[in-house]
């Protein structure tokens, strides 16, 4: 699903964030990406999303080969990602089922077709009831989990996290890491960056390491 | 893409972006009525020129040409003179005026009286006065009139005042070029206010962009509304134009009128035609699309999630 083959990501002033990485990342698998603050967790990720593109190296996501994608391909290999951050990102103006909605609506889905599914997520974060909410009126956690759901409502094949429970208390942070294991066991690969080793060292997947910009 | 995933995008579009609009009114009608204004200028400034046109084209009916005759050319044979004149081509009417009848015309002029009796005979050719045809319009097609009937046998000398209706032609060619240097000048403000507008429109949903590019929406997806939103700022501006312009006219028939009477003509003056108006409302739904477009375009690509 992801494959990398000696990335380097370096920023003005000689900064190397990444070192030569390797890394890879199979079909359906779940993983965590950590490390200290700094260690190059969020620029992997943007990596993968093409949010940044790598000083070298070949980068390849759900058969696409970053470096040959052109900038008006980015869109549509984007809209084929789930993607969630610390701060859910969340649009204020809107309420959950409108924040839901966006991929759909973006991919030109059908008002009952985004209905449907819009509820679907809504009712595997639990946030079914909220959805005429708008999101400032929900807690972090609350947040956090539409985050989520507007990650995975359009079925991505593919999700990232960056630090999803970076602002949450253990026991919520427990149920949104349960979330992501869910969403693998229905078949979706995952790809977690946190630096929370105590959550995750309970939980039997890969634990991929970065220190120094380079994976251990 | 599908037809109709492109379609349902558009109308998504138009309505989002209409919905936002309505949602802040008085910003909205603020931008609108400037724009308004701003319309409402070349429109007056063409229904002047519209006027103008017509107003000449009354005027220029009066190029008469006045034939003088040979001295040496006997009265039996000036009907057969006048008969020529008037098959010209272009020649709307003609009328003779014999050396008596010339004479008694000046005599009936104040102070003429006494000049005319010292004169030992009638000094005067006769003369046939050419109305041209309604055909003729423009200054060349009179000149060339003009100059057929000079070169007809018989007739000694021609007089056309062309130089008043050439004067009157370059000023109003002046006034056109003025008037369509405004219109451009004032098209550009529509473009330049309205890409302003959503250059604060865009600063202020910045966040919307950002997230929708995160999730994958193209450019033309995000572009869209804001493009809506122009076109929808002139075409609602338009909207409000035509009426200003009607109110406008409406205070102004009253007044023109009198003035057209007081010269005793028989002018009517126009307003907006509603092709006029509908080529108004086209034209400024394009400048907004522009203005938008123009703004947005390089806005977007400095937005980057």
């Amino acid at each position: 699903m992801i494959e990398f083959n000696q990335v380097s990501q370096r920023y003005p002033g000689g900064y190397e964030t990444l070192k030569q990485v390797n890394f890879s990342l199979a079909k359906g698998e779940m993983a965590f990406l950590t490390g200290h603050s700094g260690a190059g967790k969020s620029t992997f990720l943007k990596l993968i999303a093409m949010l940044q593109r790598p000083s070298s190296g070949q980068i390849i996501v759900n058969g696409s080969r970053l470096n040959q994608l052109k900038k008006r391909d980015i869109s549509g290999f984007r809209s084929r990602l789930g993607i969630t951050f610390q701060s859910p990102q969340l649009l204020n103006d809107r309420s959950v089922f409108d924040n839901v909605a966006l991929p759909l609506q973006v991919q030109g889905f059908s008002p009952l077709v985004i209905a449907k599914r819009v509820h679907a997520a809504l009712d595997r974060v639990g946030l079914l009831r909220q959805e005429k909410m708008l999101p400032i009126f929900l807690s972090g956690g609350e947040q956090q989990r539409i985050g989520i759901a507007r990650a995975v409502v359009h079925k991505p094949a593919l999700l990232l996290a960056d630090e999803p429970t970076g602002n949450l208390d253990p026991a919520l942070a427990a149920e949104v890491m349960n979330l992501f294991q869910q969403f693998n066991e229905a078949g979706v690969s995952v790809l977690v960056a946190t630096h929370d080793l105590a959550l995750i060292a309970g939980m039997k997947h890969r634990i991929v390491m970065l220190k120094g910009g380079r994976v251990c | 893409m599908k037809l109709r995933t492109l379609l349902s995008y558009h109308v998504q579009a138009a309505m989002n972006s209409l919905i936002s609009l309505c949602r802040q009114p008085l910003a909205t009608g603020i931008t609108v009525v400037v724009i308004a204004i701003t319309l409402t200028l070349p429109a007056l400034l063409w229904i002047f020129t519209d006027n103008m046109a017509e107003l000449t084209s009354n005027w220029k009916r009066g190029g008469h040409i006045s034939l003088y005759l040979n001295l040496n050319i006997s009265p039996g044979e000036y009907s057969v003179l006048l008969a020529r004149v008037k098959k010209t081509e272009g020649v709307g009417g003609a009328i003779l005026k014999t050396p008596a009848e010339g004479i008694l015309e000046l005599q009936r002029q104040e102070g003429m009286q006494d000049l005319m009796l010292n004169l030992p005979d009638n000094p005067l050719p006769a003369v046939i006065d050419v109305i041209p045809a309604p055909n003729i319009t423009t200054p060349v097609q009179l000149k060339n009139l003009y100059d057929r009937l000079k070169s007809l046998r018989g007739i000694e000398d021609a007089r056309l005042d062309m130089q008043w209706m050439s004067r009157l032609y370059a000023l109003l060619d002046v006034v056109e070029r003025l008037t369509h240097g405004f219109m451009l000048l004032l098209a550009l403000a529509v473009v330049f206010i309205i890409c302003n507008t959503l250059r604060l429109v865009i600063h202020k949903r910045h966040e919307e962009v950002k997230v929708l590019k995160l999730i994958g929406a193209s450019d033309a997806y995000i572009v869209r509304p804001f493009l809506y939103s122009g076109l929808w700022y002139g075409f609602a501006s338009a909207i409000l134009a035509v009426f200003f312009v009607s109110i406008f006219m409406l205070s102004l028939r009253f007044v023109l009128n009198q003035l057209v009477e007081v010269y005793q003509m028989h002018f009517k003056i126009i307003g907006l035609t509603f092709v006029q108006c509908l080529l108004l409302i086209m034209i400024a739904t394009f400048l907004g699309w522009l203005g938008a477009r123009i703004s947005v375009k390089r806005q977007l690509s400095a937005i980057e999630p």
